[in-house]
């Protein structure tokens, strides 16, 4: 992640987390998507990708393999949250979707306070450093379900309002560092090549999860390769989806309920369901 | 065993010996393994999360279905009063709202709703129409009620709103203050009091009993400013409105004594300390008002008013101060008639 930038429209040098170049005014970019955009990242990926296909090849899953690619280049960014903050965000167009850190610096929400905890916030420091407090996360989907460890509302995002702010990684980004076992230093060494700009999606999840496409690998089963919910949130398997900056009700295309619809709570989901409406969101 | 609810995920986290488990509340015999990075996501926003110590799974399991309870009618509640939303939808509301009133739950329910003015936007005139057709007569009595008291809970609440937030020693602690007060029915209580000065004392007195609002970072300072401020706006609402609300209450069909409304507490019925009803004279501020009236105690009559302001009973002064409880009581009245003596005093002075 760079610290800094230099402005493409005065060039002068400009820090994380600036929003817009404090130089020139000229809006800024968003830093998670420079990163991913940075030419030995993506060079790296090319590599894993390449190597993919080309072991993907020798096992006579090629074909598989590129209809695989076909199917996750257009998958969705979701975010699975509780009939309450649906609720809420449905209510209004001026009601804000709120980053863990937002909550927790606001005091509305308290921090887990246990080692998963200070996992979470030093990988969100290595990977957005002074941006980290604007990351909301999201999961890769093919069929509009996320993770339900993290509530019965898969919110899907419409691809218009995020595309050009989004950037995706390989799995959860605290599992990684815990399990490659990234040092915190002053340039930490962060393996290149597991991190992709919105549009090189496709090619992640190839490098990430060709292995388990092979040539009996029938398509309906490529939406719980590319997402797997675990026992509990840690173990859940996704390719992980980084978005710069606000959402509102009017980011959302569609809303997806997973829980039962039982007595009462049908009622309250209806509600929803029809505030959704009124904000053009689908829901089901 | 100690354990965490919340109501509104419908949830619980039992705490058992370094050991997490959950359960939801449509499946309570289902214990799910938990670690400690789940408790953001097994609890939303953690609003509504409550912590009940020394406890066992019977009880988790109903205090979880009440606070759940409690929830959905809130959430129907507000659905019901929202124009926006289709007529069959706040009608399928009002129907299920009516399964849940029981007791505890109007109560709870109550106790939020009574906290702040409806607002604008919300339409109770449309809710009360759909409820009386609907024929749900638990429902209509919660909206009727709510309708009639709204003048009292905009006092109430405009009141609260007077006092100072350095009176709570910073915005955290008085969104605190107000969310507890809120949860443990005091701002109910206080609109039952219709802004009856002596009733209105007898509520603050009695708020040294409840162990979540004592334990409020300056509790009484907060009470004793809410009370002046309260009593310091002058309008007192009439005994017509309760009298009103019962006659209705009694026409109701189906209703449980449950849905009857509550007295101000059993307490302040019967407690010793029952302070004339005057208002303020308006020359001078209720709270200086009320310091300069206990001025003019004796001592002993001030500690005996300290006391019984923060919520002992009379055994419990007995006790404390080493005389006998008849003793109390006979102090308390005597109390009384002083106190009484020099508001009468003050209003002949004020006329």
């Amino acid at each position: 992640m760079p610290l800094s930038i230099i402005c493409p429209e005065c060039k002068n040098e400009y820090r994380q987390p600036a929003e817009r170049c404090p130089h020139c005014g000229k809006p800024g970019p968003c830093w998670n998507v420079i990163a991913a955009e940075d030419p030995a990242e993506r060079a790296a990926l090319e590599r894993r990708y390449q190597a993919a296909k080309a072991d993907a090849m020798s096992r006579s899953a090629d074909r598989n393999l590129q209809d695989f690619e076909s199917a996750v280049a257009g998958s969705k960014a979701v975010i699975a949250r509780s009939e309450i903050e649906v609720h809420r965000l449905a209510s209004s167009d001026r009601q804000l979707y709120a980053t863990y850190y937002e909550l927790t610096e606001a005091g509305i929400s308290l921090p887990a306070g246990d080692e998963w905890d200070t996992l979470r916030e030093l990988a969100d420091t290595l990977l957005f450093a002074k941006s980290k407090k604007h990351i909301r996360f999201g999961c890769l989907s093919l069929d509009g379900i996320g993770l339900p460890n993290y509530g019965p509302c898969s919110i899907v995002l419409r691809e218009e309002m995020i595309s050009h702010r989004s950037s995706v990684f390989e799995e959860n980004s605290a599992v990684f560092m815990e399990r490659r076992k990234i040092k915190i230093s002053r340039e930490p060494k962060m393996p290149k090549g597991y991190k992709a700009t919105w549009g090189e999606r496709g090619k992640l999840c190839v490098a990430k999860l060709a292995t388990k496409i092979d040539s009996t690998t029938p398509s309906d089963k490529y939406s719980e390769i590319l997402l797997k919910q675990g026992a509990i949130s840690e173990y859940d398997e996704f390719v992980e989806v980084h978005i710069y900056g606000a959402m509102t009700v009017l980011t959302m295309d569609q809303v997806i309920v997973t829980a039962p619809r039982k007595n009462q709570r049908a009622t309250i989901l209806k509600a929803i369901e029809f505030k959704l409406a009124k904000h053009g969101v689908r829901a089901s | 065993m100690d354990a965490l609810i919340s109501g509104t995920t419908g949830r619980a986290l039992l705490v058992d010996v370094g050991q997490l488990k959950s359960f939801d509340v449509d499946d309570p015999s289902k214990l799910v393994s938990r670690r400690p990075s789940d408790f953001a996501y097994l609890f939303g926003e953690m609003r509504d999360l409550r912590v009940l110590e020394n406890t066992d799974i019977e009880s988790v399991q109903h205090e979880l279905k009440h606070d759940s309870d409690c929830a959905l009618a809130l959430d129907l509640t507000l659905i019901s009063l929202d124009p926006e939303l289709a007529s069959e939808i706040r009608k399928e509301a009002i129907e299920g709202l009516d399964e849940l009133l029981t007791g505890r739950v109007v109560e709870s329910l109550e106790n939020i709703l009574y906290a702040r003015p409806l607002t604008e936007a919300a339409d109770l005139a449309g809710a009360s129409k759909l409820s009386a057709h609907a024929r749900v007569t638990r429902v209509s009595a919660l909206f009727h009620r709510l309708e009639r008291y709204q003048p009292v809970i905009s006092q109430v609440s405009a009141a609260w709103d007077t006092i100072p937030t350095k009176v709570f020693g910073s915005y955290d602690h008085q969104a605190a203050f107000q969310r507890v007060a809120a949860r443990e029915g005091l701002f109910r209580s206080l609109v039952k009091t219709r802004c009856d000065w002596s009733k209105v004392f007898v509520v603050i007195s009695n708020v040294s009993r409840n162990g979540h609002l004592k334990h409020l970072h300056d509790h009484r300072k907060v009470l004793q400013q809410w009370a002046a401020s309260l009593i310091a706006m002058g309008h007192q609402f009439g005994p017509g409105l309760e009298a009103e609300e019962q006659s209705y209450e009694r026409t109701s069909r189906e209703l449980t004594p449950n849905d009857l409304p509550q007295p101000v507490s059993q307490d302040a019925e019967d407690s010793p300390i029952a302070l004339p009803s005057v208002h303020t004279p308006e020359t001078m501020p209720a709270a200086r008002y009320l310091t300069d009236l206990l001025k003019q105690l004796s001592p002993e009559d001030q500690m005996l008013f300290d006391l019984t302001f923060d919520g002992y009973d009379a055994r419990e002064i007995a006790v404390m101060l080493g005389i006998s409880e008849p003793a109390v009581r006979k102090r308390n009245s005597r109390l009384m008639q002083k106190l009484r003596r020099l508001v009468q005093q003050g209003e002949r002075a004020h006329a």
